[in-house]
């Protein structure tokens, strides 16, 4: 079995990806983010959050605690659909 | 796969089961019993795989337990995506897995992790020659994604938004939100209570033979603390004069805060509707998330988080695996290691790069039972096909690289107890200012001593402000429910007065800490907020 070290359960992103990805240049959390779509799972970051934080202070040598958090967007949750048809004003 | 793995004998335990309920996974009949959700039922049915992830289709199993990981969505009753873990179950619902085929324990297009095995790079693989893309994209486009989408109906009504308004809205029915609910009720606040899960008590629910430390220095088992909170909840019914009320939703999750010049609307996600909730103060008191672990294969069925294991054995009664490694030698680790004991699980050993967290008395009870700590190791990888086989651990040197040695243990079950981190989603949407905390696991909410956000009308309390001990967790909610109060000027003066009490209380409990929670705390306080 390939082995992998899986760091984005959501969209399959290993660490290996994200060290490539560094090493393009997308050295924060917003362009990873963007560039691999880590945090943009059903999960939104709260499982993968920590590593991903942890292997790019790491890559770039950056102090943890100079690290912003991404922008959360609400639903914070999945959604029905129908439940936001049913949204709006009427 | 193994028969039923639901636990009949727990030494402090008592299981309801009263009513079978039947459900049909994958066109099998399934047994469970009322109260489990699917994930637990399909669990005791000895399934591991319950899904097949979006782009290799490497198996994934039960892995959050609480609904916030997505390694458990199925298609439910035609209704794609859908999380099984938080689901109770229901007579003859139809329960499908995704993604597969043609079986979830036998997925050919896992053929993908055998081609790619440096992974499929989108930015630059299928992309030239340039008269292809479009051939491509139709062959990829057929294979991405998770779930189909539900067959179209006809004509459907959708269901009516919600509107409420509250003068305090609690995020969260832990040991944190239960206190500040309590406290503002008693001040004469009418309190909206949410809670994701279908009962209040946060790890109470998860922890229930776990001696809690409570406000008074009395120890408590975490089921008694969580009834005499909830027997606060009741007597706080807005009967008495002076005293608000409060309002519980359950099974309802916060999920987006809008604000408009100060007016904050909490959007409610119930499992019938929307509920909008004109609220003029928040506690944000939604507690932690599990730390997550990188080692070869850590995705495998298998590896699970602390929480999932605690979902399983304790509150659903089901045994989540015959023989564990726990990865973490901490208190709480230590904890879960007992509830695996009691729950008939075999210890294979502890595994963590150090124990300076643990006292030699605190680990008596496994050195009895030739429990061995592996410290100064760490999880190289782990083994098996569709489920753990077995864990390779591999000795550090002094300074963290490993020396060489390794050692090959046989399990089913690794559970990561490595520690938690603030669930700051909710506060990191009102805007209020957090800062990375390396001591307390990752952001945190900055907050005055009265546990007041940088935002006005939103506090914290509890693992979001990142004191994870349920004695501090209390506290916190305590004081950040009374000076809610006291910012509405509600109660007059008595208010006031209680939280200083508590405050002294949350000092006394602070200087008990250990340093470097003591270190991680102190960042996240700062004098004025506004």
């Amino acid at each position: 079995m390939p082995s992998r070290r899986i760091v984005c359960r959501c969209e399959d992103i290993t660490e290996e990806e994200i060290v490539k990805a560094i090493k393009r240049g997308y050295k924060d959390l917003e362009t990873l983010k963007r560039y691999l779509g880590v945090f943009t799972g059903p999960c939104q970051g709260k499982t993968c959050q920590s590593l991903v934080i942890k292997i790019l202070a790491r890559e770039t040598g950056r102090n943890i605690e100079d690290f912003l958090p991404t922008t959360e967007r609400p639903p914070l949750k999945p959604v029905p659909l129908e439940f936001l048809v049913g949204a709006g004003d009427r | 796969m193994v028969g039923d793995t639901r636990i009949w004998n727990h030494p402090t335990i008592k299981f309801e089961r009263k009513k079978k309920v039947r459900f049909t996974f994958d066109g099998k009949e399934i047994v469970g019993y009322e109260g489990e959700t699917v994930a637990a039922a399909l669990y005791a049915s000895g399934r591991r795989v319950f899904s097949r992830s979006i782009r290799y289709h490497r198996p994934r199993g039960y892995y959050c337990g609480v609904g916030r990981c997505a390694s458990c969505m199925m298609r439910v009753d035609g209704v794609p995506n859908t999380r099984i873990c938080t689901l109770p179950i229901r007579e003859g619902m139809v329960v499908e897995s995704q993604n597969r085929f043609p079986s979830l324990d036998l997925d050919l297009l896992r053929i993908v992790d055998y081609l790619f095995p440096h992974g499929i790079d989108y930015h630059k693989m299928f992309i030239r020659p340039r008269f292809l893309r479009e051939t491509y994209n139709r062959f990829i486009r057929r294979f991405a994604g998770i779930g189909k989408p539900p067959e179209p109906v006809k004509s459907f009504e959708p269901p009516e938004q919600g509107r409420r308004s509250a003068q305090l809205t609690v995020v969260g029915g832990g040991p944190a939100g239960l206190c500040a609910a309590v406290e503002a009720a008693n001040s004469g606040v009418d309190v909206l209570l949410v809670d994701e899960n279908p009962k209040l008590g946060g790890r109470l629910r998860r922890e229930p033979q776990r001696i809690f430390q409570t406000n008074e220095k009395e120890e408590k088992t975490g089921s008694e603390l969580l009834k005499e909170l909830l027997n606060q909840v009741e007597k706080a019914g807005g009967k008495e004069e002076g005293k608000g009320k409060i309002l519980v939703m359950l099974n309802t999750t916060a999920t987006g805060i809008y604000q408009n010049h100060g007016n904050k609307t909490l959007v409610l996600t119930t499992p019938e509707n929307l509920v909008q909730v004109e609220t003029k103060t928040i506690v944000v008191a939604t507690g932690s998330h599990d730390q997550p672990e990188l080692f070869e294969n850590n995705d495998l069925p298998g590896v699970m988080t602390s929480t999932a294991a605690q979902m399983l054995m304790n509150v659903y009664g089901v045994k989540p695996g015959e023989r564990a490694v726990v990865l973490g030698i901490n208190k709480d680790s230590l904890e879960l290691g007992k509830q695996l004991l009691d729950a008939g699980v075999e210890i294979a050993c502890f595994v963590d790069q150090s124990q300076k967290r643990v006292s030699e008395t605190e680990k008596k009870v496994f050195d009895e039972k030739n429990i061995p700590f592996y410290s100064s190791h760490k999880i190289k990888k782990v083994l098996g096909h569709n489920q753990v086989k077995k864990a390779v651990l591999a000795h550090l040197n002094e300074d963290g690289s490993e020396s060489g040695e390794e050692e090959k243990i046989a399990c089913d079950l690794v559970c990561l107890a490595l520690g938690r981190r603030p669930s700051c989603e909710l506060t990191l949407q009102t805007g209020c200012k957090h800062r990375m905390v390396p001591e307390l696991g990752g952001f945190t909410p900055l907050r005055d001593k009265k546990f007041r956000t940088t935002v006005k009308g939103v506090y914290v309390a509890g693992g979001t402000a990142g004191i994870m001990d349920t004695a501090g967790a209390m506290l916190s909610g305590r004081v950040a429910g009374l000076s809610a109060a006291t910012d509405l000027g509600i109660g007059g003066e008595k208010p006031l007065a209680k939280c200083e009490q508590f405050l002294k209380q949350f000092q006394d409990y602070y200087d008990n800490l250990d340093e470097e929670t003591k270190v991680g705390i102190a960042k996240t306080t700062v004098e004025e907020v506004c």
